[in-house]
């Protein structure tokens, strides 16, 4: 798991690269590496963005500038640019990640397909069901 | 510069053309993109007091924690009403993204400002109470939310999605108890009937009044933030409950409900002057809502004193 704070996001749309705003939370710094996200798609999604990659620069802005030449596959609708040092990041031991999910495996009752209940595409007052019934005979 | 623009900006026109182009074509406005400031007050206003309404949601389940039937009853809804915990945060978040803080959105909740769903004006009188919630307001809140799911504003649809995710859960549980009460004893048919009786109706409204006598409608669906009409997944919301409840053994509090050749459920008028009076703070439980919100921040003080309090000291041990 990765933390930051989010003064340390320097984020940017499509939009505001296309019009040279200033990226929210971007902050001077010295040579050191960036983690970079981006966002691909307009589609639904409990993300904003992915991680693509690191890359090594003298500020925000300017690691952005190699990151859109770097990852030009796709265009990118929205990028993060983190400084490394910015992130905290857990334990990577496979034992606390696996503590991290114990409670999922024990509290069953959090799923939703825990409750068995019949839906109305099946009921008998949904005539939609009724006509299915038939034509299946 | 603002990113927020309004009428008397000399590039409004322009810009309202692009803005509503890109909404045209599907895209998700993120923030930091141009908007114009009417967007971004709608928008305030409405996650704000959908944040609100989460957490004010949690009091009327709340006050059954302590007087679950059974244990894994009471662990279930203790994971619901966490959840919903959860699903004010998200929004709240949501809401900073357009420039609001928290502190502001509190304030307008406390004083009385900012509204939150009519829903939760509205007292938990039984146990069965809480299972017809949650199959029946959740229930109506799943669709209300799947379609803001789709909505032009990125942070409000993803938060969406997320809490969607969540509340199946709570919609199952509900419904599992409310069917199951249906077909036990004597006693719970009546519980669960009587549940019934008393929250189908504020249900319906839940979903927002006609689209003709809906002020916001217009403005909110040429944005892409309202995706569909009010009408539109009430319909939803019956074509699905109705069956479901009939075939529980309940009845449902509408001489007039029947269905129409399409297998539509059509319902019986409305009292709508029941929702503008809770909506304008006269339903019967909305004093006690805000007076509970208000202690809680009230009885807070001392925990947000002293972590500003701390926050302060690890500042000044960090500048030494």
């Amino acid at each position: 798991m990765w933390v930051v704070r989010a003064d340390d996001i320097a984020s940017w749309t499509r939009e505001t690269i296309a019009e040279g705003v200033k990226a929210l939370g971007s902050q001077p710094s010295a040579v050191c590496r960036f983690a970079l996200f981006r966002k691909t798609t307009h589609k639904r999604s409990m993300t904003f963005v992915d991680y693509v990659g690191e890359i090594e620069a003298d500020s925000p802005e300017s690691a952005l500038g190699q990151a859109v030449e770097k990852f030009a596959d796709t265009e990118a609708l929205a990028w993060w640019v983190i400084r490394l040092e910015a992130i905290y990041k857990s334990d990577p031991d496979s034992q606390t990640i696996e503590s991290w999910f114990a409670p999922a495996k024990e509290k069953t009752y959090k799923q939703q397909s825990y409750y068995a209940t019949v839906g109305s595409h099946a009921s008998k007052y949904n005539p939609r069901a009724a006509r299915e019934d038939e034509d299946e005979g | 510069m603002s990113r927020f623009g309004t009428p008397a900006d000399p590039d409004y026109s322009a810009r309202l053309a692009e803005f509503e182009v890109r909404i045209e074509r599907g895209e998700k406005i993120e923030p930091g993109d141009w908007m114009p400031e009417e967007y971004r007050r709608q928008l305030v206003r409405m996650i704000s007091q959908h944040a609100h309404s989460e957490v004010v949601g949690m009091l009327p389940e709340g006050a059954w924690i302590s007087r679950a039937p059974s244990l894994k009853r009471k662990m279930i809804l203790i994971a619901k009403v966490q959840d919903e915990a959860g699903h004010g945060q998200y929004l709240y978040h949501a809401a900073e993204t357009l420039g609001v803080s928290r502190e502001e959105m509190l304030e307008a909740l406390l004083t009385g400002k900012a509204k939150y769903s009519s829903i939760f004006n509205y007292p938990t009188l039984t146990w069965a109470d809480i299972g017809t919630i949650g199959w029946l307001v959740d229930g109506a809140a799943i669709k209300n939310q799947t379609m803001l799911a789709a909505c032009s504003y990125g942070p409000y649809s993803r938060a969406m999605v997320r809490i969607c995710a969540e509340e199946t859960f709570h919609h199952k549980q509900g419904k599992e108890m409310v069917i199951l009460y249906g077909k036990g004893t004597p006693k719970q048919r009546a519980m669960a009937q009587d549940a019934i009786n008393r929250w189908w109706w504020p249900a319906l409204m839940m979903l927002g009044p006609h689209d003709a006598d809906s002020p916001n409608t217009g403005v909110l669906t040429r944005w892409g933030v309202k995706t569909k009409s009010n009408d539109t997944v009430r319909q939803e919301f019956i074509n699905e409950h109705a069956p479901e409840i009939l075939e529980a053994g309940l009845t449902l509090p509408d001489p007039e409900l029947h269905q129409d050749e399409q297998g539509n459920w059509i319902h019986g008028p409305i009292n709508w002057d029941e929702f503008w009076a809770v909506v304008k703070g006269n339903g019967p439980m909305n004093k006690e809502r805000l007076e509970a919100r208000r202690k809680a921040h009230e009885e807070g003080e001392w925990v947000r004193e002293a972590l500003a309090a701390y926050a302060v000291k690890k500042q000044s041990a960090v500048a030494v």
